[in-house]
């Protein structure tokens, strides 16, 4: 049975959002820090692909749309609703297909073919990334079809969120992991 | 048996003085007595006793009607019972969601006026406009099981300076008794609402469950009877109603079978809880399907279940039951949902089949009662025009229309008690926080004075004999005052000397226009002209005031001696607007629930769920009436609403895009993790 085993944490979701960010946060404060101390002396990388600097820069866009109509309803108001929702609706529409996009070069770090000496850090936050993303996607499609019933879609929408907190805090750490390696000084 | 009773009478007694002592009402005080507790129930074969507690002898000369009180109540408690839901209007017990008001109605002067104690918005309490309690029995019992405002309170209401209208002849009629055979009856025990109705109308208030019941024939009217009548007196004898008891429904040592049941049939809820399209009383009734709970089994009484306090369940979202009993299970949710608790997976009553609501967003049962969309007619763009058995004494043998006044009108999904009540000044449509529900809807047409831009609305007996003689109207206030013939000078003038004779049917075209149209004018002069001088006749009585006739949502004030003009918005304050209650039944399966052909069913720019619109009846020929909107009361932005709806064109097209982009999407990733894996 789809989704019916699924235990989510009893934890209002406003509280896991703000707890994650924080942890994310200071995590990427202190390891910044220990970054800075401990930096290589390497040469900054310079991606001379435009369209996929682009294409990346505006996937970053709109998990960005995305998190703020979202979480920043929920903050806001306790739920989605109004502006917040229908921009929601439409920058998903948008998200599904660049995931595509994305789904051709993120796992191999913009190369087109698969880099091994990647740093790690930027590696699994580009695997989490596109996975979370693809969950949270592939659940909401799920979730538009007559499929499941309320007890599911409810579920559906739990896993929905918490994948969707995931994408948020995945692409921070990624675009991260970014900075420090085009940076040099990872 | 009698050893029985005494003790139990005891215990009555004590039972009373206790509560009485502590402060509390005799409805809690719930007597056990001896009950055969058999499913099969008990077999009544009774005797009759009369108001006086005699055995009633069916061959005595002057025979008393029966007391239900006093036969019923030797096994059971009907003191108890008598504080029930059908009876305690007026002891102002919780309403919890507003109910269907009591119209009352007087088509001589074109008032249809909703009452209720209970309150509810757009309602009038019956008290604050100078109606006694037995007037509203009066009115209102034939479609009543007694007792309420007929009972204790209502015969005994005495006013030291009545408010004009105001009247009570309770000394004369008697209590309304409360009759148990009105909803216990079996169908086929020859037991007659239409009689207990005629009964009433007749004011035989103490003869009705003896007619009703077919015991008896009743001779008499006691309408008749002047005000000051002593029905105590040695002179009265003659002049009561006669009762002449049918010898074979007595058995030879004087019993009566009584054909009951414990449980209501629904055909006897039907008799005041009957709601109907109009056109089925055209000819249109085979054409609609019966509730689906009913044409599976179900009756009435199987979900709205009451105790022995008769405190019946009414069943919709969070109902708090009077004497604190858990009914959550007896809504829509108990029998479908059952637990919440998935783990538990426990089915609702009668494992009542789970609803799946496969791919409908879980907001929406957030926001709508499940009868929003399983409820009543489908919602239309123009809302259709409905009937019900007690605004429209369904029951009376008559020749129906469709058109019959008031006007009501659903059905209209907004949050329930949307429209703001009339008794606090405030706005007319407040929004509300409520699921949205379905409602039926009509407006007040009532006759009143304008001070200071509030009305106060009188009496309808009152403004009947201010108004009667300019009116100038016998039986019926719309079609009497629309009635205008022409004069023969008149038809001369547009159909020229030789055709202004001829009969109507020999008319051409053109010249029945020309009629109708010279009609039409002349009618609007006569309307204005009866009424502008009925609005004069009260003002007169009722100096420094304006008069006004307030009907469709618009009120109508003198403008000269033969003018009328109406009044609209806060003119007239929000004493005109509608009333709206909510539908219930008939419940329509999953496959005819709103939705069920998809999103757009609700989500598109013309779908009658957010655009419904409603025009008042019209009462007054040929003037205006509002038309109302339920996208001015739905609590909503509609450029947020509109550019949602916009979002569901193309969506199935979206749907498919989006699942073959996702299932590329997933190859590329799934693809890039094996190469992953085996280049390692």
């Amino acid at each position: 049975m789809l989704f019916a085993e699924v235990r989510l944490p009893d934890i209002p979701f406003p509280q896991v959002m703000l707890g994650l960010f924080a942890i994310v946060g200071i995590g990427l404060v202190l390891h910044l820090l220990f970054v800075l101390a401990t930096r290589k002396t390497q040469p900054a990388i310079r991606r001379k692909n435009i369209a996929i600097r682009g294409l990346y820069v505006l996937f970053l866009i709109v998990v960005a749309t995305l998190a703020v109509t979202s979480f920043g309803s929920i903050l806001k108001v306790g739920h989605m609703s109004g502006w917040a929702l229908i921009g929601h609706t439409v920058v998903a529409g948008a998200f599904v297909f660049l995931l595509l996009a994305m789904s051709a070069y993120l796992p191999r770090g913009g190369n087109c073919e698969e880099t091994s000496d990647r740093w790690w850090l930027a590696r699994w936050s580009a695997w989490s990334l596109m996975l979370s993303s693809l969950v949270a996607a592939a659940v909401m499609f799920s979730a538009m079809l007559p499929i499941l019933d309320t007890s599911r879609l409810q579920l559906a929408m739990e896993i929905h969120r918490y994948a969707g907190l995931l994408v948020v805090t995945t692409a921070v750490v990624h675009a991260y992991s970014l900075l420090c390696t085009r940076c040099g000084w990872r | 048996m009698s050893g029985y009773l005494l003790v139990s009478q005891k215990a009555t007694f004590w039972n009373f003085a206790f509560l009485l002592l502590c402060g509390q009402t005799v409805a809690l005080a719930q007597v056990r007595r001896a009950t055969s507790d058999n499913l099969s129930g008990y077999v009544h074969w009774i005797e009759l006793y009369d108001a006086q507690n005699s055995v009633i002898d069916p061959r005595a000369e002057n025979a008393q009607p029966y007391s239900p009180k006093n036969t019923c109540g030797r096994c059971h408690d009907v003191e108890t019972i008598s504080h029930g839901w059908h009876f305690n209007a007026v002891s102002g017990v919780s309403a919890g969601r507003a109910g269907q008001p009591w119209v009352w109605k007087d088509a001589r002067t074109g008032t249809f006026l909703p009452l209720s104690y209970r309150g509810g918005a757009g309602t009038f309490e019956p008290d604050a406009l100078g109606i006694s309690k037995w007037q509203m029995a009066s009115q209102f019992g034939g479609f009543l099981p007694g007792g309420g405002p007929g009972g204790t309170e209502g015969v005994d209401e005495t006013v030291s300076e009545p408010p004009a209208g105001w009247s009570n002849r309770g000394k004369v009629t008697g209590e309304l008794p409360i009759d148990c055979m009105i909803c216990h009856h079996t169908q086929s025990s020859g037991y007659s609402p239409f009689e207990w109705t005629e009964q009433i109308e007749s004011q035989n208030f103490a003869y009705a469950p003896t007619a009703a019941m077919g015991l008896a024939e009743v001779a008499g009217n006691m309408k008749r009877l002047k005000d000051d009548f002593d029905p105590k007196s040695e002179e009265a004898e003659g002049k009561l109603p006669q009762v002449k008891y049918e010898p074979t429904r007595f058995r030879a040592d004087g019993k009566v079978f009584f054909d009951l049941v414990r449980k209501p049939e629904s055909n006897s809820c039907l008799y005041c809880h009957s709601n109907i399209a109009t056109d089925n009383v055209t000819g249109g009734r085979w054409l609609h399907d019966e509730d689906v709970h009913v044409r599976a089994g179900i009756s009435c009484a199987d979900c709205h279940r009451n105790g022995l306090d008769h405190a019946t369940v009414r069943g919709f979202d969070d109902e708090q039951h009077v004497a604190g009993n858990s009914i959550a299970s007896f809504s829509c949710a108990g029998c479908h949902v059952g637990s919440q608790d998935l783990a538990k997976n426990l089915t609702g009553r009668l494992g009542a089949p789970r609803p799946e609501h496969r791919g409908i967003p879980p907001l929406h049962f957030d926001k709508l009662t499940c009868t929003a969309c399983h409820s009543g007619p489908q919602p239309t763009r123009q809302a259709g025009k409905l009937m019900n058995s007690i605004l429209h004494t369904l029951g009376h043998k008559s020749i129906r229309d469709g058109e019959e006044l008031p006007g009501v009108f659903g059905p209209v999904v907004m949050p329930a008690q949307v429209i703001d009540g009339n008794q606090d000044g405030s706005a007319d449509h407040e929004p509300m926080s409520g699921k949205y529900a379905p409602h039926r809807m009509m407006w007040p047409s009532y006759w009143g004075i304008l001070k200071a831009g509030d009305i106060t609305v009188l009496h309808p007996d009152a403004a009947y004999e201010l108004v009667r003689r300019d009116l100038k109207v016998r039986t019926d206030f719309t079609p009497e005052l629309a009635d205008v013939k022409l004069s023969l000078l008149q038809r001369k003038e547009l159909l020229g000397e030789e055709r202004s004779r001829v009969k109507e049917f020999e008319w051409t075209d053109e010249e029945r226009e020309k009629i109708l149209k010279a009609e039409s004018k002349v009618r609007v002069v006569q309307v204005a002209e009866r009424m502008a001088k009925a609005l004069a006749a009260i003002e007169k009585a009722y100096p420094d005031t304006q008069a006004v006739y307030v009907s469709g949502g618009i009120g109508f004030v003198r403008s000269g001696e033969a003018e009328i003009k109406p009044l609209l918005g806060k003119e007239v304050g929000n004493r005109a607007g509608p009333v709206a209650w909510t539908i219930g039944h008939n419940v329509r399966p999953a496959r005819q629930a709103l939705g069920a052909q998809g999103c757009r069913e609700c989500h598109s720019h013309d779908s009658p769920f957010f655009n419904t619109e409603v025009t008042a009846a019209a009462v007054l020929p040929d003037q205006p009436v509002s038309t109302w909107a339920v996208a001015d009361v739905q609590p909503m932005d509609r450029v947020v609403l509109s550019s949602w709806n916009e979002l569901f064109v193309g969506r199935d097209m979206f749907k498919i895009a989006g699942l073959i982009v996702l299932g590329l999407t997933s190859l590329l990733t799934f693809a890039s993790v094996v190469s992953r894996m085996t280049r390692h």
